[in-house]
């Protein structure tokens, strides 16, 4: 178990420092500049930004930036991000939180209603609801979140008015206690939170109908019918049971794609979290932003993926032996 | 069990409801907006929506009235100061402070802050973006508390439109112990204490900036109580945010979401004049930066590329009845504008043979070629911009007409600036937003202001005729004298062009009809804001449209 964990822990270290370093050098190869001035922009700002850009060393070569950045990084200083004039490491205290109070529940949920989708799937294959319900996963999967994200708000924002199109409060609210403020929070994140489920479940029907149909056709379901035990108990005594490392793996596997997604689903929605941060961060060239959300993600996705194994390795009693 | 779990849903959406209707019924108003500032102290942001912000805070001494007049003081509204006077020679203005104006935590505003705001801003170390105050005034007296006289250099015609629309004061009492070299780190700069009509309220960065109503305001409490401005990153999803009643005002709209407001009725759209003009600015210059380009050195090979496009069809087919076709480097919206100068006409027969004069012969593949160079372009274009990226491919089609190719070069937006900068393109298409001092077209067109690494005047365009009746148009103190001397600036940007000037676009704002808005000043739509009213309450079924 622990050796596990350490080889983990080195494959997420060493995932970070190649996806850091990669990211310094396609953002800052990437042509246009944080400070340059453009169409808009008054020519009397042309020496204000001159002097930001000098003030967060970007008149020095990538060679000596790049050794400092890793310096930094080392430090746990992440710098400062150009756009919100305060260090990134605050930025990101702000930003992940909103994010991860979409994407839990989001993952919960979609998981959830995956796991119950396929499942039901699974178990009358090749049957004309298993077809429809099929089809119609595959077409949510296929969909972008974005678009889907789109459509509900068009749908149920826009014509509808049943919820809110955009952002994580109303803005018209008056700031008062965390606690006060949940039901709105709520209200605002049900579209957002919705596109999500909607893709995650998608996504965890297709693999769990597959794992569930190869499960109903074991020998263990077939002893079980024989000793008259009833579907339900033969899915949530068995099959589930079967099928729960596969669907963990899925979550590993799926995670990096979702927190993708997230980010596209956050810039439709006006969600504040560390996915449109980030997109405006590419946007703007704000480098230090870049750098410490992509580290920061990449090192979310490789415990995300650790977990998922681990939870794989824990539910499948071959594995854990050994065996 | 499942009557628990009804009875806990029912619940919880009761409670949801009740906080909705808890905070959306007051005098709120809510502006999508598409970014935020960056410093609150005046004229040291770089972002231009901080621009916004502090003039909403702060009160400059005097504001440009609504003929937007910058030669002389004719038509400016008194704001911190109740009245001014020159001197006999007109080289020194004096401005009485009205002694009712109070900063936000009660200070009487005084002639000591017209000083610091003075020193703070002709201080190079406080990176200040105003204009060369040391080339324009030389000193500034304080006789008593209420009274500033500022000393100029020497006349100039637009000598009190520098100081109106750049010397804001700022609290003295707040900012004296502060170098001015780390203000724009200071806490001051994140929650200024201002003398405006609107206090600063609390600034979550990149997500939501509010202000409140400045109760104590001398010049009469605004109307509305709060004003919120909503950070948006994506435009589309800001006017999504008025039409669901999010938002109650966005600046602007596009085409498409001018379209989409026509489907909710109680969002109506608001007339905008703008300071913006649209071009394809051609490149004179080759890769050095000296030599003409191989192509567009060519005053004639420019001329027949301006009459080879219908710029009524390009501006009417892609922002329909949303924008005007643009005369020259200007907009109708300023003084100095000129609508009876003579544009090149439309007229292929006319460009197609003057390129044929000019050595470009059509070839069998139906382009042109001289002395073995294909008669070739690129057009450089954001991405940002769906409109001009639509526009551009319709100049493709005009310019296939007359045998020339054209490439489409769209890049995102920073590097857009960057190539424009470093002056990497043939042709780029992209809009200017101006002033309503007419010192832009020295900023952007003459040739002084073509240098290494600015996008300023990208293309080198150098006509000393442009530059000479530019130059006097802005020395002329007589409006008369300088509207005549410009006009033959703006024929001489059509003669010999060094842009095919199309469009100035109109696009409305949208607001929710329970605002009841006046006109908004071209030069700074959010002037108005301090006379805004509400009449209904928020959200997405708030007013019924009229009948």
């Amino acid at each position: 178990m622990l050796r596990f964990l350490g080889a983990r822990a080195f494959q997420a270290v060493l995932v970070a420092f190649v996806v850091t370093s990669v990211a310094f050098l396609a953002i800052h190869l990437a042509p246009g500049d944080p400070f340059s001035i453009g169409p808009g922009d008054p020519p009397e700002l042309a020496e204000a930004r001159e002097a930001m850009r000098r003030t967060y060393g970007l008149d020095r070569p990538l060679w000596i930036q790049y050794p400092a950045m890793v310096g930094n990084l080392a430090r746990g200083n992440f710098g400062v991000s150009y756009s919100h004039a305060r260090p990134v490491s605050s930025v990101m205290a702000s930003v992940i939180p909103r994010t991860l109070l979409l994407m839990g529940p989001a993952l919960l949920i979609g998981v959830l209603l995956g796991v119950a989708i396929g499942t039901w799937q699974g178990v009358r294959v090749g049957r004309f609801s298993d077809r429809a319900t099929s089809a119609l996963t595959l077409a949510l999967v296929s969909l972008p979140e974005f678009l889907l994200a789109l459509m509900l708000g068009t749908v149920f924002a826009l014509r509808l008015g049943w919820f809110p199109a955009t952002g994580m409060r109303d803005a018209r609210a008056v700031a008062g206690s965390w606690l006060g403020s949940i039901p709105d929070v709520a209200w605002h994140a049900a579209l957002p939170c919705a596109t999500l489920v909607i893709a995650i479940a998608a996504a965890v029907a297709r693999y769990q109908r597959a794992a569930a149909a190869e499960a109903m056709a074991e020998d263990f379901v077939r002893a079980a019918r024989a000793r008259g035990a009833s579907t339900r108990d033969i899915v949530f005594r068995h099959v589930l049971r079967r099928t729960t490392p596969v669907v963990l793996t899925v979550i590993g596997l799926l995670l990096p794609l979702l927190v993708g997604g997230a980010a596209l689903v956050e810039v439709v929605f006006n969600w504040p979290g560390a996915g449109s941060a980030l997109l405006g961060a590419v946007n703007g060239r704000d480098y230090p932003l870049v750098i410490g959300l992509v580290l920061i993600g990449s090192v979310a996705v490789s415990a995300g993926s650790a977990l998922a194994d681990f939870g794989a390795l824990m539910a499948n009693p071959a594995q854990r032996t050994g065996s | 069990m499942m009557a628990g779990a009804r009875r806990l849903w029912l619940v919880a959406c009761i409670a949801a409801l009740a906080c909705r209707a808890e905070t959306g019924a007051d005098r709120t108003v809510v502006i999508a907006s598409g970014g935020d500032g960056d410093v609150l102290v005046p004229r040291l942001w770089t972002e231009t929506q901080a621009r916004l912000y502090t003039d909403l805070i702060f009160d400059k001494l005097a504001e440009i009235g609504a003929a937007q007049n910058t030669v002389g003081d004719a038509g400016y509204l008194p704001r911190l100061a109740q009245s001014w006077e020159w001197s006999h020679d007109s080289t020194a203005v004096t401005f009485h402070l009205d002694p009712r104006a109070r900063w936000h935590d009660g200070v009487p505003v005084r002639a000591a802050d017209v000083r610091i705001a003075w020193e703070i801003y002709n201080d190079p170390a406080s990176g200040a973006n105003a204009v060369d105050f040391t080339a324009l005034i030389d000193s500034l007296t304080t006789p008593d508390s209420l009274t500033a006289t500022f000393w100029y250099r020497a006349r100039r015609p637009e000598m009190f439109h520098a100081i109106a629309y750049n010397v804001v004061p700022l609290p003295e009492h707040l900012l004296r112990g502060i170098p001015h070299d780390s203000l724009r780190q200071s806490a001051f700069a994140q929650h200024p204490v201002g003398d405006g009509p609107f206090r600063f309220v609390s600034w979550d960065k990149k997500v939501r900036f509010e202000l409140a109503a400045n109760d104590a305001y001398f010049l009469g409490r605004p109307r509305i109580d709060r004003l919120v401005f909503s950070i948006f990153a994506d435009g589309s999803a800001a006017a999504r945010a008025v039409f669901a009643g999010d938002a109650d005002f966005i600046e602007v709209v596009t085409v498409d979401d001018a379209a989409e407001a026509v489907r909710h009725p109680e969002v109506r759209l608001v007339p905008a004049r703008r300071y913006e003009y649209g071009f394809l600015e051609f490149n004179l210059r080759g890769a050095d930066g000296r030599s003409p380009h191989p192509i567009l050195g060519s005053r004639g090979v420019r001329r027949a590329l301006t009459m080879a496009v219908n710029r009524a069809q390009v501006v009417r087919t892609v922002y329909d009845t949303l924008a005007l076709v643009a005369f020259g480097p200007f907009t109708r919206a300023q003084w100095a504008a000129d609508t009876a100068i003579t544009p090149l006409p439309y007229d292929t027969a006319a460009a197609g043979g003057a390129l044929d004069s000019l050595g470009w012969r059509r070839n069998a593949a139906g382009g042109r070629a001289r002395n073995g160079r294909r008669l070739s372009l690129s057009v450089l274009v954001s991405t940002s911009s769906r409109p001009r990226v639509r526009m551009a491919e319709l100049l493709q089609q005009a310019m296939r007409e007359v045998g020339v190719e054209v490439k489409i070069d769209a890049v995102d937006p920073l590097a857009f600036r960057s190539r424009l900068a470093a002056h990497q393109f043939d042709a780029a298409l992209f809009a200017w937003n101006t002033t309503p001092s007419p010192t832009g077209l020295r900023q952007s067109w003459t040739a002084a202001s073509f240098k290494p690494g600015s996008p300023f005047n990208a293309g080198g365009y150098a006509s000393p005729a442009f530059d000479l009746q530019v130059d006097s148009g802005l020395a002329a103190f007589d409006i008369a004298s300088a509207r005549a001397h410009l006009k033959r600036a703006f024929q001489a940007a059509i003669d010999d062009p060094p842009a095919i000037w199309l469009y100035e676009p109109r696009l409305p704002a949208a607001a929710n009809r329970r605002l009841v808005i006046g006109t908004m000043p071209p030069d700074a739509w959010w002037q108005s804001i301090r006379d805004w009213n509400v009449i209904g309450p928020a959200g997405k079924r708030a007013a019924e449209p009229p009948r």
